[in-house]
């Protein structure tokens, strides 16, 4: 006997001894956003006032290195348990103790345009600023997104930021699409006799055992899949019926599924959720093309043409041209053709919204071999960084800093970037197949084709840039 | 520094110290570190030799194309030390 009812799901994390124990204690979950809510500040205290060198500051190695790399590996082998041990929910919990929001977050900004729009500030300042060069700007990254999180869920109520504002809980949303476990009702039968839906609305205070619901607006029994979930386990605590869990599902499947979705509607018909998918897979293609040789030449070569030496306009019209036109473009192009061969009868627009989710897997796999470059390549230099900043702080407990620490040599993380992509590439082109097939059962070669098309290209565009002479920058234009 | 533009491999590094009036400053210890501007990657280190007076020669190995910040350590007779860092932009592909 196992204690696990018939019809269960076959793996639930909360039921893994011990460590799923831990991830139902609320003290437990705690205390691992405090102890991020520590590293924030010792980054942020580094950022400003440690090294000026990014390798030598504790603020950029951890941020850049490991923090990323961290990120993506998790959505990849797990879910989205960085939003869940999110520090910035920590400090907005501790702000509402003492001001409690009053205003609901504005209609007409119910949806994932600021997302969207944040998430392009934020890969745009990521490359004008250098970001990843610049342990002061680091820190004040860090201390912005406090600043910002304390202001909009300071006057709006529930999660408004993360489901709304913040661009990188958007960048895991989407990832966590494919990944392999999500938040979920164990038992569906057993949720058609609630009266309470504590797992929505939760047990107010006064109640015998106060607890919060979903700040997001998911309703379990309607829930599909991880998008705006942030593991939080709110609705793990307010079910009354235990009857939530951390279950095993198939990465991807999601992405498919055409049923209205609690808080979010039907995935065919949000645009601006398309519109995110597609910034999420081109982001990726642009976030690494900063990061190899032929940018020097793109760069330089739009600066003589503008006649200008300040990067922005140069940076801007990069991100206006790789961003917003070039994934319009392909999308329509793609729609277009797969309507003209199908004769399908919808407009481009609603046909292109549909089938952008299925890049969403090669755009992970983008993200994955860039940030897990870096990871795997350098996830040792927090060692000397450490002992040199205690060294410097004259705390030599760790002994001199030790420079030949690095990490596995770039070609032997080569065929991972390599594996990585091509993974993405048949996850979408699975998805694509599927879609291809809900709209023509008879004949989904012809819807197929042009979406497997654009699919090549992005990944051939990924795998291209990945073999490219790999840049560090952080400078202005190379003129 | 040379090769101009600077290249991966290795790379002349030649450093003037003056005083404060402009005389070279001789007899000086000056240790080279070099960065890349992204964290993560190997730091390369070289020691120069004074090979005219206040003028000092190292060899610092690029090992990736990117931008690099070199940053001289020096320490001269009667304790004085100094710390310098410098951009070193655009490092190309090597050969």
């Amino acid at each position: 006997m196992t204690g696990v009812p018939a019809g269960a799901p076959a793996f639930d994390l909360l039921r893994v001894p011990v460590l799923g124990a831990l991830l139902r204690r609320r003290g437990a979950r705690l205390a691992l956003r405090a102890a991020l809510l520590v590293a924030a500040v010792v980054m942020v205290a580094q950022g400003l006032f440690g090294s000026p060198l990014a390798p030598k500051n504790v603020a950029t190695v951890l941020t850049w290195v490991h923090f990323r790399g961290a990120l993506v590996a998790v959505l990849l082998l797990a879910g989205n348990f960085f939003c869940a041990a999110c520090p910035f929910v920590l400090a907005r919990d501790a702000a509402r103790r003492l001001v409690r929001p009053r205003l609901t977050w504005p209609r007409a900004l119910r949806n994932k345009w600021p997302g969207v729009a944040l998430l392009v500030a934020f890969l745009f300042c990521y490359e004008l600023f250098d970001l990843w060069g610049d342990p002061w700007w680091t820190a004040m990254l860090v201390v912005i997104y406090f600043g910002v999180v304390l202001a909009v869920d300071g006057l709006f109520q529930h999660a408004s930021f993360c489901k709304y504002v913040c661009p990188i809980g958007q960048l895991n949303f989407v990832a966590s699409t494919v990944s392999p476990l999500e938040v979920k009702v164990r038992d569906a039968a057993a949720c058609h006799t609630c009266q309470t839906r504590d797992c929505i609305k939760g047990a107010p205070a006064g109640a015998p055992e106060p607890r919060r619901g979903c700040e997001l607006a998911l309703f379990q029994p309607r829930k599909i899949g991880n998008l705006d979930c942030t593991f939080c386990l709110d609705c793990v605590d307010a079910c009354p019926k235990d009857n939530v869990g951390i279950v095993l599902r198939m990465p991807g499947e999601e992405l498919l599924d055409r049923r209205n979705r609690s808080g979010l509607g039907r995935l065919q018909k949000r645009p601006d959720l398309a519109a995110l998918a597609a910034v999420f897979t081109f982001g990726a293609l642009l976030n690494a093309f900063g990061m190899v040789s032929p940018v020097y030449a793109v760069e330089a070569w739009l600066s003589r043409a503008l006649g200008v030496r300040a990067e922005w306009p140069v940076l801007g019209l990069l991100f206006a041209a790789l961003l917003v036109v070039e994934p319009a473009l392909l999308l329509a192009l793609a729609a277009a053709w797969a309507r003209r061969a199908a004769r399908l009868r919808e407009g481009l627009v609603s046909i292109a919204v549909r089938h952008c989710f299925a890049l969403v897997p090669l755009g992970f796999g983008v993200w994955l071999a860039h940030s897990l470059f870096h990871l795997l390549t350098g996830f040792l230099t927090l060692v000397p960084v450490v002992q040199g900043t205690l060294a410097d702080a004259g705390v030599p407990w760790l002994g001199a800093p030790d420079w030949t620490l690095v990490g596995l040599p770039a070609a032997a993380v080569q065929p991972l970037q390599l594996g990585l992509i091509l993974l993405g590439l048949l996850v979408s082109l699975g998805l694509a197949w599927r879609l291809a097939a809900d709209d023509r059962p008879e004949r989904p070669a012809t819807v197929f084709v042009p979406w497997a098309a654009l699919c090549l290209l992005v990944a051939a565009t990924a795998l291209w840039l990945m073999s490219q002479p790999m840049e560090m920058r952080a400078v202005a234009l190379a003129g | 520094m040379t090769p101009a533009p600077p290249a991966v491999g290795a790379a002349g590094v030649e450093v003037a110290v003056t005083d404060a009036a402009g005389a070279p400053v001789s007899g000086g210890t000056l240790r080279l570190e070099g960065n890349m501007s992204h964290p993560g990657m190997r730091p390369s280190f070289a020691d120069c030799r004074e090979a005219e007076p206040g003028r000092y020669r190292g060899s610092l190995d690029l090992t990736m194309a990117g931008d690099w910040l070199v940053q001289v350590d020096a320490s001269f007779p009667g304790g004085r030390r100094a710390r310098r860092t410098f951009p070193l932009p655009g490092v190309r592909p090597g050969p």
